[in-house]
């Protein structure tokens, strides 16, 4: 299992994480519910709640004001009246994750809104973390930890969870998830929750599975079978609680068959519209990542859902070029080259261009490009460097 | 009596792991910085003991308040097909980019940022204003990184290097982006232009 593909894992025990430390004991939880502070679920609440007064001034948060709306909007819809009890947070970071504190903090990764490609199936998630919550599957696993006299784990486990810091932490996450899983019986009910929720909320459940389908194909990307399946065993050994992604698709389709057909929300327009705004910073966090064959896949699925859409073309330049490995070149060379048969104006596809016939020393051809370049991002953040090699 | 002695061998063992830890780096002192690089010292700095650097390829590490508060670190050799920089996490090295011989400083610039997202397991590192900087009598680049690590400390850096005779040579400065970078940023500069092939 590569670095990434660690990530990727993490991520998904990060959600079961504070997921898990987000509900209460046993039962539904109520609209405008807060636990006796002199309680062990308002000692657990208080924690969480410190932890989410340093959140909101974390580095990481994404502050812009109109995203917010519309992802606390979807939430809302999907917890109905239980939507004040709950407050979401937009974090930049590039795994797939979201998870929901006992107290009602919602985390969103950035890496979740760059893999989801409409609207329904960010609900599919956001319905999944509520489902954990209104079951109150933390508190119930918090009961089961203090029979087990593991309280003084939980706890530090539920305060390590708790902050955006430990989060980030990935490698410590692995350690976390293996003592603070959701159990496969809380897993099952949270997707089944977020599955009505959904319905409930007019999206159309059949995404649900899309989200977990599309993990699939990153976490097999670039594995021959044998790797695919020691990946596998791999998986199981940090999720033994959990049901298998592909199981897991599998079930969360069933499930949205059995709901009658009709007109539901996708909402593949408006949550493009709404997330391109961003998806250049997320797409450049993820390049950074270098999980090339994993990359790729986001970026076919991009280019799926957005047939005339440049900047995945780019995007899967970037991405070649980066790797430069055997043919690399000539794949970078064809995607600029696509992204500029769609958009002439596309000013980083020749930035790109310019790059691959420099390494190659054709120089002229390198500075024509660069020229092109400049001439069309004239505020380009490597512009005194591109100039150097343009002679300007 | 016993407790005071027993208290007099653990200062004087703190005292004396503190002398190991670092040497002092005085104004206007002429260092060997790695493999044929010497830099002169601007202002007074302290070199820490290669046993504390801790993440391998790094040829000497300095710091005015502490590695916790600020590093600058130099890159002497950097081999094509090599990283810069491990990690002590083994798991965090698989997959860490390479510095490779043909590279344009865009993409040197992006193996940067790359290996600082693996190796300070930063959610985000983001660098800028790429530009030409001559480093060590050649032609180099330098730009800056906004990074929040792990601990969500926003922190800033400079990179200044060249490539040359089929290596890379670079000097990075971390440092708390409130404060602290802008503190000795000029410092810094003026060490990079200092800086010289040979041993001394």
């Amino acid at each position: 299992m590569d670095f990434t593909r660690r990530h990727l894992l993490c991520g998904c025990a990060a959600t079961a994480l504070t997921g898990c430390v987000s509900q209460g004991g046993g039962g539904q939880i109520r609209a405008g519910y807060a636990p006796s502070l002199d309680s062990a679920e308002g000692g657990l609440w208080e924690i969480f709640n410190k932890a989410e007064a340093d959140l909101k001034f974390s580095p990481l948060r994404m502050t812009d004001e109109e995203l917010n709306r519309y992802v606390t909007d979807i939430a809302c819809r999907l917890a109905g009246k239980h939507c004040t009890d709950m407050r979401v947070y937009l974090m930049r970071t590039p795994f797939f994750n979201a998870t929901m504190a006992p107290n009602g903090m919602m985390q969103v990764w950035s890496g979740l809104l760059l893999r989801c490609q409409n609207e329904a199936q960010l609900a599919a998630v956001l319905g999944h973390e509520i489902g954990h919550y209104l079951k109150r599957h933390s508190l119930q696993r918090f009961e089961q930890m203090r029979d087990n006299s593991s309280v003084a784990a939980f706890l530090g486990i539920a305060i390590a969870a708790a902050g955006g810091g430990a989060l980030a932490n990935l490698p410590g996450l692995v350690a976390i998830a293996n003592i603070f899983a959701f159990s496969r019986e809380q897993e099952r009910e949270a997707d089944g929750v977020g599955l009505e929720l959904m319905v409930n909320a007019g999206y159309e459940p059949v995404q649900a599975a899309e989200i977990w389908r599309g993990l699939i194909a990153e976490r097999d990307a670039g594995l021959t079978l044998e790797e695919r399946q020691d990946q596998k065993q791999q998986r199981d050994v940090f999720f033994a609680s959990h049901p298998a992604p592909a199981d897991r698709a599998q079930a969360l389709a069933l499930q949205a068959a059995a709901y009658p057909g009709g007109k539901r929300i996708v909402g593949e327009d408006r949550y493009l519209a709404q997330a391109r705004a961003f998806r250049d910073t997320m797409m450049q966090d993820e390049l950074r990542l270098h999980q090339y064959d994993r990359t790729l896949v986001i970026i076919e699925r991009m280019k799926t859902a957005n047939p005339g859409d440049a900047d995945p073309f780019y995007y899967e330049g970037e991405v070649y070029r980066a790797r430069n490995d055997g043919i690399d070149s000539g794949r970078a060379m064809n995607a600029y080259g696509r992204a500029l048969e769609l958009d002439e104006t596309h000013g980083l596809s020749w930035r790109g261009i310019g790059i691959l016939h420099r390494r190659a020393g054709k120089q002229e051809k390198a500075a024509a490009a660069f020229r092109q370049y400049l001439e069309l991002v004239p505020d380009a953040e490597d512009r005194l460097m591109i100039q150097s090699y343009v002679g300007a | 009596m016993r407790i005071r002695n027993f208290l007099a061998s653990v200062l004087l063992l703190f005292s004396l792991a503190a002398c190991e830890t670092y040497t002092a780096v005085s104004a206007g002192q002429s260092v060997p910085v790695g493999e044929g690089i010497t830099v002169t010292a601007v202002g007074d700095w302290a070199a820490v003991s290669r046993q504390f650097v801790g993440n391998e390829g790094i040829d000497a590490m300095w710091t005015v308040d502490g590695p916790s508060i600020n590093q600058l670190l130099f890159f002497s050799r950097v081999e094509s097909g090599e990283p810069f920089i491990k990690s002590t996490n083994q798991k965090v090295n698989e997959g860490l980019p390479t510095w490779r011989i043909g590279m344009t400083e865009p993409d040197v610039m992006e193996m940067v940022e790359g290996t600082l997202v693996k190796v300070y397991e930063a959610p985000v590192v983001t660098a800028s204003n790429l530009r030409p900087q001559v480093f060590l009598n050649s032609p180099g680049f330098a730009f800056e990184f906004d990074m929040v690590a792990k601990s969500q400390l926003e922190t800033k850096g400079l990179v200044i290097g060249t490539q040359q005779g089929g290596v890379l040579r670079m000097m990075i400065y971390l440092a708390p982006k409130q404060h602290y970078f802008t503190l000795h940023e000029r410092t810094v500069r003026a060490i990079a232009a200092s800086a010289r092939t040979g041993s001394s």
